[in-house]
């Protein structure tokens, strides 16, 4: 049955309107193989296992470092003890157990107390005694009231134990606050020590004997306000320092940062980028900072290889010559062949998936200011930064060669530049782990002043990068 | 929000369930489109694997104004010509008279029913030029202005790609016996 048409371009649109053959699946695994094989443009993964490896690792050391930190303390405790001259009551301690290291500590602190009240401290031995010795530095240094000390003493003087000093204190609120200051004491002595060391180096010179001589002469209120000053820490001895450092650093940075390189016109590209850099900063006295240093900086490109090739079908002898040698029987053909290969006309496509790796030497030129409060620190930093390729590996595209007819080998991802520039945002905290050592968290953000890709292959002439910058700084 | 936004979400976050959801609701049509613009099924599937590289590549990038549908098929006429491109397809050029002659021939036209296989076939024998302005006007509704842009060439030899392409195919039926031409039916009653 015949079917009347306009013409023979309608027969062919209603021919074909649901023309739809299923495609083999072969098809579909090359395409799964492409788009899952380009991991890097996966915008739901954030870093790569490189980038939470590099973190975790900084974290743990750190985190390590504080444990060591605390724990060891109190033998930190004890040698400082040991090379302070002016500590005679530990000499005559012979107990080796930490109470007795508190004792060592507390005695001599009792005995500074004793001169200010005029009181004498006859059980330095005793470890009970020790403690009670103890409350009283810390009733100084947290109530702040010079009439407590002499009570305290007074039961020192008795013998009470901690119970009983606290029966005797219920009546007195201020008594109170002080024995559960002094309780909690026994456990804290290594962390209260660490505030108490966080005077100015200043302070920190001034001989403890005449402080005390001059303390002798001043009332209560006086008393106070010296103490302020001088922290009641490590007199006497020059080589503790600060444990917030002083301004006026040299500081070496290392640092590991993963970036996320967005290019908001070009819809494909979110590269990664890892780097190590080993920077020094200088802090100058007034907050402000200077830091420059090197870094490498390992980058990757993920793409494709298009390749057109034609099929290898055979091959065949194709005579290209013809001679004719004289013999008896007349003469005689000489084929001259070679043999052909033949390929079908058919161009095939196929693209393989490729990542390109690439090495540069990063020189960041960076201009801050930051500040400092105990442990805690925080800065902002900016600069230029510039960036030199000095390594980079393209892997070949695998091809049986002796199958194919190779039309053209396409690498779809644009070369990279020698060299760009970028410019470097970034502000973080540090905290200090010792006198020598810091880790610093810092969020940056990098405008790229040109792309690091070859002119006119990128839409985006002004990528920006996202970072954090995690690393430890070291001052000597 | 419908199905293909559902698909497009998807596969903007690279879930494989919803890629896989997108080819089989479309790849069995674009292959259709595809096998149009090439000589085999070998070379439509090269340019069916292609064009959806580029549309999971570029699914970003659409915005939703049209159907998605014809997103991908776009994404498929422009990777085969592209394709097409690279081969130096030959255009013969031809003066406007001879065009005019040409296109005249075949109005008011009765077909006897031909399998789609048959008529593919028949497509996929034109030479490269023939088909591929052939595929540009007649199934994508482009103007002989709009082809010659996309093909760069001028639009007199889109016309006459069509005009022979149109000639050549109608040779063809009539050799199948498929086909009658009214006028020359008409002609012979008078």
């Amino acid at each position: 049955m015949s079917k009347n048409y306009k013409n023979i371009d309608d027969f062919f649109r209603d021919k074909f309107k649901d023309f739809g053959p299923d495609p083999p699946g072969h098809v579909w695994e090359n395409i799964k193989q492409n788009i899952h094989g380009q991991k890097g443009s996966n915008p739901g993964k954030p870093f790569t296992k490189g980038g939470i490896a590099g973190i975790s690792g900084i974290l743990i050391v750190a985190g390590l470092f504080m444990l060591y930190q605390f724990a060891g303390s109190p033998e930190d405790d004890r040698n400082v003890n040991f090379n302070n001259n002016n500590y005679p009551a530990f000499e005559n301690n012979e107990k080796n157990s930490v109470d007795n290291l508190l004792a060592s500590k507390t005695t001599q602190e009792t005995k500074d107390n004793t001169a200010i009240s005029d009181l004498t401290n006859e059980g330095a031995g005793s470890a009970k005694n020790i403690r009670q010795s103890q409350k009283v530095r810390n009733t100084q240094t947290t109530v702040n009231n010079f009439i407590e000390p002499e009570l305290v003493i007074e039961d020192n003087k008795n013998n009470t134990s901690v119970e009983n000093l606290q029966s005797v204190t219920e009546n007195n609120p201020d008594k109170s606050t002080m024995v559960t200051n002094i309780a909690e004491n026994q456990l804290l002595i290594t962390e209260e020590d660490s505030e108490l060391l966080a005077i100015d180096d200043k302070n920190q010179n001034s001989n403890d004997s005449d402080e005390l001589g001059q303390v002798k002469n001043k009332g209560p209120s006086d008393m106070s306000e010296q103490e302020g000053e001088t922290g009641l820490v490590n007199p006497g001895n020059p080589d503790i320092r600060s444990d917030y450092g002083k301004p006026g650093d040299l500081l070496f940075g290392l640092y590991f940062t993963p970036e996320m390189i967005f290019y908001p016109s070009d819809n494909k590209l979110i590269n990664y980028s890892y780097s190590l850099e080993l920077n020094g900063i200088y802090r100058f006295s007034s907050g402000y900072m200077i830091q420059s240093g090197l870094g490498i900086v390992r980058s990757t490109d993920d793409g494709n290889y298009k390749v057109d090739y034609n099929k290898f079908l055979g091959t065949y002898e194709d005579v290209y010559d013809i001679t004719f040698d004289t013999t008896q029987n007349g003469l005689a053909p000489v084929y001259h062949t070679e043999t052909v290969s033949v390929y079908d006309s058919i161009t095939h496509i196929t693209i393989t998936p490729t990542k390109n790796r690439y090495t540069y030497l990063q020189i960041p030129l960076l201009f801050g200011y930051g500040n400092q409060h105990k442990r805690f620190g925080w800065f902002v930093k900016g600069g230029p930064s510039l960036s030199i390729l000095i390594h980079e590996n393209k892997p070949d595209v695998n091809i049986p060669y002796e199958y194919y007819k190779i039309l053209k080998v396409e690498n779809e991802v644009p070369a990279r530049i020698k060299t760009y520039w970028q410019f470097v945002f970034s502000g973080g905290v540090s905290y200090r782990l010792s006198n020598h050592l810091s880790i610093s968290l810092e969020p940056m953000i990098r405008y790229y002043l040109n792309s690091a890709y070859e002119r006119n292959k990128m839409e985006t002439k002004h990528p920006y990068s996202l970072g954090l910058r995690t690393g430890f700084l070291l001052n000597f | 929000m419908t199905v293909d936004e559902k698909i497009i979400e998807g596969c903007i976050s690279g879930k494989r369930r919803a890629q896989n959801q997108l080819y089989k609701q479309y790849a069995p049509g674009m292959l259709g489109v595809c096998m149009r613009y090439c000589i085999n099924m070998a070379e439509a599937e090269d340019i069916l694997q292609e064009g959806f590289i580029k549309v999971f590549k570029y699914i970003k990038s659409f915005r939703k104004e049209g159907s998605l549908e014809g997103w991908i098929r776009r994404i498929m006429i422009n990777t085969a010509i592209s394709h097409y491109k690279k081969n130096k397809i030959y255009f013969n050029e031809i003066n406007e008279m001879d065009i005019e002659l040409v296109e005249e021939q075949y109005d008011n036209v009765s077909f006897e029913p031909v399998d789609q296989e048959v008529l593919m076939n028949l497509i996929q024998n034109l030479a490269e030029g023939y088909r591929v302005v052939l595929n540009l006007y007649v199934f994508e509704g482009y103007s002989h202005k709009e082809i010659a842009k996309i093909l760069n060439i001028s639009e007199n030899t889109s016309k006459s790609q069509l005009s022979k392409a149109r000639k050549l195919l109608r040779k063809k039926l009539e050799n199948l016996n498929k086909v009658t031409d009214r006028s020359i039916i008409n002609e012979r009653q008078l």
